[in-house]
This record gives structure tokens, C-alpha cells and sequence, in this order.
């Protein structure tokens, strides 16, 4: 499914998926069911290592046009609030490739619980970041609310700005832990082009992996990671052995014995 | 392995000690590591606990040849590393009577990090290094220490430091959690820290 406002570019195994300009009403329902077909077509699409996601972050709701469809197809606001949900509890989370969202300007609504399940977000000095009236009283605010209790790690009570309606700005989002880092609309390019050149350069399965433990050992107890981990470890072995991976690693191991290489340690 | 002094009666003071691999943990550390944090369990009159690093790096994580694919240990002595490792990581560095203070220097990367998550407060030189490098290696971080991490660091920079395997300074580890001060002097800073729990 296409969308006339996500505009996908493929550039060097790198998806992006950039969002147009929102109409001034507000984010309409087929942009929602557009937005998560794409992504659920995500996982098949095998030469994309990563998804970018970046453009109009201020995806509020067209409230009179969610509630006229409300109206008529209840069911299908209700799959599309569903399919919003998911974005952050499980979609994002679950796609084999990593993702980065790019945060200029506005960063509102829909955006939020896209840009928490992302796995690294960066923003400029132009982002702002704020619940609207819409989420507050109308949309069910459950996955919002568990998204902003999991993702900050700022001191008690840091949430309230942004729940009491206030505008936050990106050196708050990111001592809140919403965004990985924000730096100067200048760097924003040259920052964005190493990360994900950074992830480039690593082994696919290896990334693929990190991203699987990252999605499910934090909620698991001690015994279980290491159970996790020991059945990873074994199965990341044997595929990269038949990928002709292990060559590669102990390569990289033993240039770094040797003082050959000493990667990802010049900084 | 390790250098164990106490300045004081009641504070014990534990050193990495294997200064020419830059403190990797291999067979014998982890080994007296897991001993060290056993015995202290049962050391009711020491009331803080500071962990460093002998020779300017904390630790530069697991030890590769020791460990991992080119590791030359018989398949029953890596075993038992393997669980002591975890017997440490896991339970006994988290179930410590102690007030735990950790000062490092340089290096501090991938199977540290788990010393440093644990302790009340980590003092770091600002010249020190902290990072996830394992995925540099083609090798995915182990899910206990990723765990770890995530304890002391917001997700997405738990996240970053995983996927992207860069190491960052101890400003940035400062500003995401997993270090309490930055100072020239760490070592003198977290003795400071015991001195105070032990009072």
C-alpha cells in the first residue's frame, strides 16, 4: 500500500521513509493504515538493512475526520488505534532491521510511540516534543502513558511537563531518554550519515541478533538471559558458519590481538 | 588477578590486576572475581567495597582468546568459567551486604559494565571509555550484560551503545546514568565515597 505523504527512498540498503507535510487539519486514517502496512511489509523487503524514519513528525489527529469515520466504520478506527499501538509495542520492536528516527521541528501525536519504538532517535535543535489535546482526552492513553513511564529516566516528576500539555525542547527529550542524542541542526547530517554507516559495517546477522536480545532481555530474569543468550550465541554461530561469517570474526578477532585492528575503540 | 588492600578495617579494596591485557577478564579472573565477592558475603565487618582497575583501564571486558572462538582452555575449564562468570554478573556482585563504589580509568567495555551497573556510585577520569564493542567483532553482546546496562542507561542509549558499538566518554556515560562524577581523581573519589558509607 502507497501513501501520497510517505515518501519511501532506497539508497545503499538504507530505507527511508519520509513523512510529507500533513494536511493543516491533521493526520487523516488511511495515512495510519498506510504507514503500518508499510512497516509490516518491512521484514520481507531482505536488501534494506535500515529504516530511517524522519520528515513531519506532528502527526496529530484530524479529530472531525477520525470522528466521522468513528461514525460510519467504528471497526475500523478501533484497527487503526490497535495498529498504532503496536507500532511501539511490538511492530517496531520486532523488525529485523534497525531503525532511526530523525526529529526536525514538531513531534507530536502518532510520532511519539513511533519515535519510542525506534531503536535510536536523533534530533535537532528545531524538535519539539508534546502530547496534544487529542491524545490527552480523546485517544486511548494507555500505550502513550507506558511509553513515557518506560522510555525517560529523568527525575521524578520529569513527565509532568509533558503530560500537563507543555512543550518540551530536544536537550530535555533527550535528558529524558526520548531521543538518543540532539545536536546542532548542522551536525544532524554528518552524525546521521555515521550512524548508520556504523551499522552498515557490522556483520547482518550479528546486528539482527543485538537487536532480537535487546527487544526481549530486559524483561527477562537473570536465569533466562543467560539461557537466551546461551541459545543465541549457538545459533548465530551456526548460521554465521554457513554464511561464511565465522571466518570473518576470527579475522577481526585476530587482527585485534595482534594490534592490527581496534575496531570501534578510536573514539 | 586481583590486588586486595585494605586502607581501612572496614572498606576492602579490590584491583583488577592483569595490567598487560588491559584487565580483560579471562579464565583465572573471573575466577578469583566470583571467589573475591563470595568471600566478601561472608565479610561482616567490611562495610564498602571500591572496585578499579591496576595499570589505567578498568577492564576492556572479556577476554577473546580466552573465551571465545580461539580459546586454546579445555572444554571443562571454560565451563566453569563460563558459570562463575555468571554466578558474579548475575547474583553475587547484586546481592553484596557492601556499599559498592567503582572508580575507573581508561577502558571500561563490554563484561565490566556489569561491575560498574551494580555499584551505589562509579567515579570516572574524563578520559575514560565506555562501550559495547562486541558486535564490532561480529560477535551479538551477551544478554546479561545488555540487561545490565539497561538498568543504568535509558534504552535508547542502551540501545546505541549495542548496536553501533562505539565507545563513548565518561561525560556522555555521566549524562546517561551509568557514572556518578567525572573527576581527575576517581580513585581517590570512590575511597572517599567508602569512607563515608563506612561511618
Amino acid at each position: 500500500m502507497t501513501h501520497p505523504l510517505i515518501e519511501c527512498l532506497h539508497q545503499d540498503q538504507v530505507l527511508t521513509l519520509n513523512f510529507l507535510a500533513q494536511p493543516p487539519e491533521g493526520m487523516r486514517i488511511d495515512f495510519v493504515e498506510a504507514l503500518a502496512q508499510t512497516l509490516s511489509d518491512l521484514p520481507a523487503r531482505s536488501p534494506v538493512r535500515i529504516v530511517v524514519l524522519r520528515g513531519d513528525m506532528g502527526l496529530n489527529l484530524d479529530l472531525a475526520h477520525w470522528q466521522s469515520v468513528l461514525l460510519a466504520q467504528p471497526m475500523r478506527v478501533h484497527q487503526a488505534l490497535q495498529q498504532m499501538h503496536r507500532w511501539r509495542t511490538r511492530t517496531l520492536k520486532t523488525l529485523p532491521q534497525p531503525l532511526i528516527a530523525v526529529v526536525t521541528g514538531p513531534c507530536a501525536g502518532a510520532a511519539l510511540p513511533l519515535i519510542e519504538g525506534c531503536d535510536l532517535a536523533l534530533c535537532d535543535g528545531t524538535a519539539t516534543f508534546s502530547l496534544s489535546p487529542a491524545q490527552a482526552d480523546w485517544l486511548a492513553p494507555e500505550g502513550l502513558e507506558k511509553s513515557f513511564h518506560e522510555a525517560p529516566r529523568g527525575p521524578t516528576g520529569s513527565l509532568l511537563p509533558a503530560l500537563a500539555g507543555q512543550t518540551l525542547g530536544a536537550e530535555q527529550a533527550q535528558a529524558l531518554g526520548w531521543v538518543t542524542m540532539a545536536v546542532s541542526e548542522a551536525d544532524l547530517p554528518q552524525v546521521l550519515g555515521s550512524w548508520t554507516q556504523s551499522l552498515l559495517d557490522k556483520d547482518p546477522l550479528a546486528l539482527q541478533f543485538t537487536k532480537e536480545t535487546l527487544a526481549h532481555v530486559p524483561h527477562m530474569d537473570w536465569d533466562a538471559s543467560v539461557s537466551f543468550t546461551a541459545a543465541k550465541f549457538a545459533e548465530i554461530k551456526a548460521l554465521q558458519a554457513a554464511a561464511g561469517g565465522a571466518s570473518a570474526r576470527a579475522q577481526a578477532i585476530a587482527g585485534f590481538l595482534a594490534g592490527q585492528s581496534k575496531p570501534g575503540l578510536k573514539g | 588477578m586481583l590486588q586486595i588492600e585494605h586502607p581501612e578495617p572496614t572498606i576492602r579494596l579490590i584491583g583488577l590486576d592483569r595490567a598487560a591485557k588491559r584487565n580483560a577478564i579471562g579464565v583465572e579472573l573471573t575466577l578469583a572475581l566470583r571467589d573475591a565477592l563470595w568471600d566478601l558475603r561472608c565479610a561482616h565487618h567490611i562495610r564498602s567495597v571500591v572496585l578499579h582497575g591496576i595499570g589505567g583501564h578498568f577492564s576492556a571486558g572479556m577476554d577473546l582468546k580466552d573465551f571465545f572462538d580461539s580459546s586454546s582452555r579445555d572444554p571443562q575449564t571454560l565451563r566453569q568459567a563460563r558459570a562463575a562468570t555468571e554466578e558474579w554478573r548475575c547474583h553475587l556482585i547484586r546481592d553484596l551486604p557492601q556499599a559498592v563504589f567503582v572508580a575507573v580509568e581508561g577502558y571500561c567495555l563490554g563484561g565490566a559494565l556489569p561491575l560498574v551497573q551494580c555499584a551505589q556510585r562509579v567515579a570516572a577520569h574524563p578520559q575514560a571509555k565506555f562501550g559495547l564493542p562486541e558486535l564490532n567483532f561480529g560477535f551479538v553482546p551477551g544478554g546479561q550484560i545488555l540487561k545490565s546496562v539497561g538498568l543504568a542507561v535509558p534504552a535508547k542509549a542502551l540501545s546505541y551503545l549495542a548496536l553501533t558499538g562505539q565507545t563513548i566518554d565518561a561525560e556522555q556515560a555521566r549524562r546517561w546514568g551509568l557514572v556518578s562524577e567525572v573527576t581527575p581523581r576517581p580513585l581517590d573519589q570512590a575511597l572517599a565515597w567508602a569512607r563515608a558509607a563506612a561511618t
